[in-house]
């Protein structure tokens, strides 16, 4: 399926399939949108259709077996969640009909028409994204090894050299002085046999005593030239390759801060900080050993071919034949190996969680009597381990001595054939160069291959890196957007839908409208959409259909940056830095003075708390506040709020994970800090809302009850429910306790 | 888990499947899902109504009258997409990433899966589900069953 019709939903439908759709369309109806699935209708792989007219949608597939549905009949459709498939559905005045299978692989393009047949089915004018990311390679249509990610098998090898070397662009100087030195080296290394024929004919056999000391220095000249240049090689390239990687580094770095959400939401952490110290470390280590090894033997393999052919070509021939053998060779060893390196790679993954499961979870083993269910079950994945190890080690003794072997046969064959000639019309010095060159010549050809796979290793890194280098970052500022001015805190949701993953709506028309100063309790079960709301209010992700304003202006078309300064957060779980307790607080404000931090921490009831450690606010908390507890962490992520001091405030379970003594402290804090500014509270705890004016009930991505707390109980529906349920919980664990 | 005669039915009205109790109180709509789809298919049903919570379970389809049954058995069938991998046309590593052309009982398929460990569950020594990078899954019912080339492919990736 090809990007852009995905993107307009519409396939390219086979003649026959045409035919057959048109002929079941009202006359003169047209094809809106299609869309090819994986699984045919009897769900076997193959191709299926479903298309989209005004009134009617069709279904078929390669069989022309048919179905179809009138748009006016249908309820509703939903894209239903099945093991390893997924279906659409539509309710219609009937009753529920399947209308097509699709495997994983089209669940979000599946999901996407789902939501244009409601749309049109509820009269309303669908919306089509503008991106789309697709599971195969539009090129080669392999599977990728993400959505939208780019293909691994087509590699653009060339433009991401140019892109490299582009990096390289302000140190061309230095790149320059390493090509030139890297001539000197491969110049320096192919001295010495030369000189070695020099002496044997030219002094020895010759008798030319004369020169003897002069091809001496020359040998000795060559050797020193050849240890500074490889000293001055070596440190350039390293410099060069190091510098390239802390500037990519340093960019990527830059450019996570900047990503979407999305990016962050979809990727395992693993994965992005692999990116970019893994991927970098790979390159760098190309950058520095593989590339200068690739360039000097590049050019000494075509410069001791074009003087040994120059030289005696019969002998030069003699030398060439073991290439093909010692290349396909080292190619055959590759291709055995690479499996067992990716196998024992995978293996020690496997032994590595298993370690880290072991030590982690030490507790959990300990008081289940694991122990020895586990060292069974780790014995038996390190034995896999040591065979995998064992094989690994064992084929690569064998491939070198191999190798060696194919490369004595070639000098054996240049003695026996060469020896017979010398004193004819071969001189003992050319037989001498031959030999001297026949292993630079022949030493790196067997590692071609593996340089290749190394290579293509770097680049795929190479790849990944700039594939996250071009992943869409926030729009942070752009001639459409405007700068929001000091706001008062007006908050309004206008039939707002989302959805995290295409296919998973969390949020189905939810329109609410938050006066300036005002404090809104959002309640619900968990994953009803509560945080959600908050994550749409920052902008965290753009909302798939509906409006968000604040104070008037559509989120969408203020500045980024003028929109987060006015929004402030406490979160269930604060992140702190690693840092000092006063960098944490003072974060919230560039310009503060120690005052102000003071001032803040005292109105976030942590004056004490911190006055009370041995460094006071110069205590360093260590990764993730692990140095404090988690109510003082929570009033930390307070006193930063309160200096940041914004128009509006969001506090998402901010009190969830504390004690009740350290609730009060941080209720009281809480006070002060939301006087005066629009605040959104989520809690599950219902009693922490009870400061709130309105309360906002979501249940299943949609706004179920608003109102204050006597008219919801009055109301008696969903948010008197939870009440009920949680006074009982509270009486229940009140008699426990007293028990 | 109650072992005898289930005291419902299962009925089918287009493409929802409802579940009536014998007590005559009201049908409703429910979906069927096993408990573990992955060791353990085959026994061990639940019912669940459309607010995905449990009905019922029930230890095997045996304790469903015929008609319930079948019903049952369409159900799950369509509910679990797990094709059965008769034939590995090849199997390789490029880059880190596991290519699978694979013959399935429900046809051809190629198939990307980038790490073992996570992509491979090991049923027995001999059975394994595979699952690819976008959720797919592919159930390799016995390895030694396999002819030699496929089993020498599979081998080379996991």
């Amino acid at each position: 399926m090809r990007k852009r019709d995905v993107m307009l939903l519409k396939c390219n439908l086979p003649a026959e399939i045409l035919q057959k759709v048109l002929g079941l369309l009202p006359h003169g109806e047209r094809v809106r949108y299609s869309l090819a699935s994986d699984l045919t209708l009897d769900r076997r792989f193959g191709q299926s259709y479903i298309v989209v007219g005004d009134t009617r949608v069709v279904v078929c597939d390669s069989t022309i077996c048919c179905r179809t549905v009138d748009l006016g009949d249908i309820k509703e459709v939903q894209a239903d969640e099945l093991f390893g498939s997924g279906r659409l559905i539509a309710v219609t005045t009937e009753g529920t009909k399947a209308l097509i299978y699709y495997s994983k692989a089209y669940v979000p393009e599946f999901a996407l028409l789902c939501r244009v047949i409601n749309d049109l089915v509820h009269g309303r004018v669908p919306e089509l994204p503008d991106e789309h990311e697709p599971a195969y390679c539009p090129k080669c249509g392999s599977p990728l090894p993400e959505r939208g990610a780019s293909c691994p098998k087509c590699l653009p090898r060339f433009q991401v050299l140019m892109r490299l070397l582009g990096l390289l662009k302000p140190y061309r100087l230095r790149v320059t002085a390493l090509v030139l030195v890297n001539m000197v080296i491969v110049a320096s290394q192919m001295g010495p046999p030369y000189i070695t024929r020099m002496i044997v004919d030219d002094v020895i056999t010759a008798g030319n005593q004369q020169n003897l000391m002069w091809w001496t220095v020359a040998m000795l000249v060559l050797g020193v030239v050849l240890l500074g240049s490889r000293y001055v090689g070596g440190g350039l390239s390293c410099w060069l390759a190091a510098r390239l990687v802390a500037d990519l580094r340093t960019r990527m770095h830059t450019h996570l801060q900047m990503l979407r959400m999305q990016y962050f939401s979809r990727r395992e952490l693993g994965d992005i900080v692999a990116r970019v110290m893994n991927d970098t470390d790979e390159l760098q280590r190309f950058l520095i050993d593989g590339l200068p090894y690739l360039l000097v033997n590049s050019v000494m393999f075509a410069a001791i071919a074009a003087v040994l052919l120059y030289s005696d070509w019969r002998l030069a021939i003699l030398v060439f034949l073991p290439v093909p053998f010692l290349v396909s060779g080292g190619g055959w060893f590759w291709h055995r190996l690479i499996p067992m390196f990716h196998s024992r790679g995978s293996r020690m993954g496997a032994l590595h969680s298993m370690l880290n499961e072991s030590i982690h979870g030490i507790r959990v083993v300990k008081a289940f009597a694991q122990e020895r269910r586990r060292a069974k079950s780790f014995g038996e994945a390190n034995e896999k381990l040591f065979t995998v190890s064992y094989d690994i080690d064992r084929t690569f003794v064998g491939f070198s001595e191999v190798m060696s072997w194919v490369m004595t046969v070639g000098v054996t064959a240049v003695w026996y054939f060469a020896a017979r000639r010398v004193g004819h019309d071969l001189t003992l010095g050319t037989l001498l160069l031959f030999i001297g060159y026949i292993w630079l010549f022949y030493g790196p050809l067997q590692w071609y291959t593996v340089m290749e796979r190394w290579m293509t290793l770097a680049f795929s890194g190479a790849e990944r890196i700039f594939g996250m280098l071009d992943s869409p970052r926030e729009v942070y500022s752009s001639p459409v957007v405007i700068k929001l001015p000091q706001i008062r805190g007006a908050v309004e949701f206008k039939d707002v839908r989302f959805s995290y993953e295409r296919g998973k709506e969390v949020m189905r028309g939810i329109s609410f409208k938050i006066e300036p100063g005002e404090m809104i309790g959002f309640v619900g079960k968990s994953g009803a959409g509560k945080s959600t709301v908050i994550n749409l209010i920052c902008r965290f992700y753009d909302v798939d259909s509906g409006l968000i304003t604040i104070d008037g202006h559509p989120i969408k078309n203020v500045r980024l940056e003028d929109l987060r300064r006015q929004i402030g957060m406490v979160l269930q779980e604060p992140f702190l830095f690693n840092s000092t307790i006063y960098d944490n607080i003072h974060c919230g404000s560039a310009t503060a003075t120690l005052d102000d931090v003071v001032r803040a921490a005292k109105a976030a009831n942590a004056h004490e708390f911190i006055l009370d450690k041995e460094d006071g606010y110069d205590t360093y908390i260590g990764e993730g506040g692990a140095a404090l507890s988690g109510g003082e962490k929570q009033r930390i992520a307070i006193a930063r709020a309160i200096l940041y001091n914004p128009p509006i405030l969001i506090l998402d379970e901010a009190t969830s994970s504390v004690d009740s003594e350290t609730e009060d402290a941080i209720q009281q804090a809480t006070a002060t800090l939301i006087s005066n500014r629009t605040t959104i509270a989520i809690a599950h705890r219902l009693a922490t809302l009870k400061h709130a004016n309105r309360l906002i009930v979501i249940d299943d991505g949609k706004v179920a009850e608003m109102g204050s707390h006597d008219e919801l109980m009055a109301a008696n529906g969903v948010y008197a429910n939870l009440v009920k349920v949680q006074t009982e919980m509270n009486r229940l664990r009140g008699e426990v306790l007293e028990a | 888990m109650d072992k005898s005669p289930a005291p419902f039915m299962i009925l089918r009205k287009l493409d929802q499947v409802f579940l009536r109790p014998n007590d005559g109180t009201g049908e409703i709509p429910v979906r069927l899902a096993w408990a573990r789809p992955i060791y353990d298919r085959g026994s061990d049903i639940c019912i669940l109504n459309e607010k995905k919570r449990e009905v019922v379970m029930v230890s095997s389809l045996d304790a469903l009258d015929s008609d319930s049954r079948r019903i049952a058995e369409e159900e799950l069938n369509k509910r679990y997409l797990i094709p059965r991998i008769i034939r590995v046309n090849s199997a390789y590593a490029h880059l880190g990433n596991r290519y699978w052309h694979v013959e399935t009982e429900i046809g051809p398929r190629t198939f990307l899966m980038k790490d073992p460990t996570r992509g491979v569950t090991w049923i027995t020594q001999d059975h394994l589900i595979l699952r690819d990078t976008l959720g797919n899954r592919y159930e390799l019912a016995s390895l030694a069953a396999l002819d030699a080339f496929s089993r020498a492919e599979v081998l080379k990736v996991i």
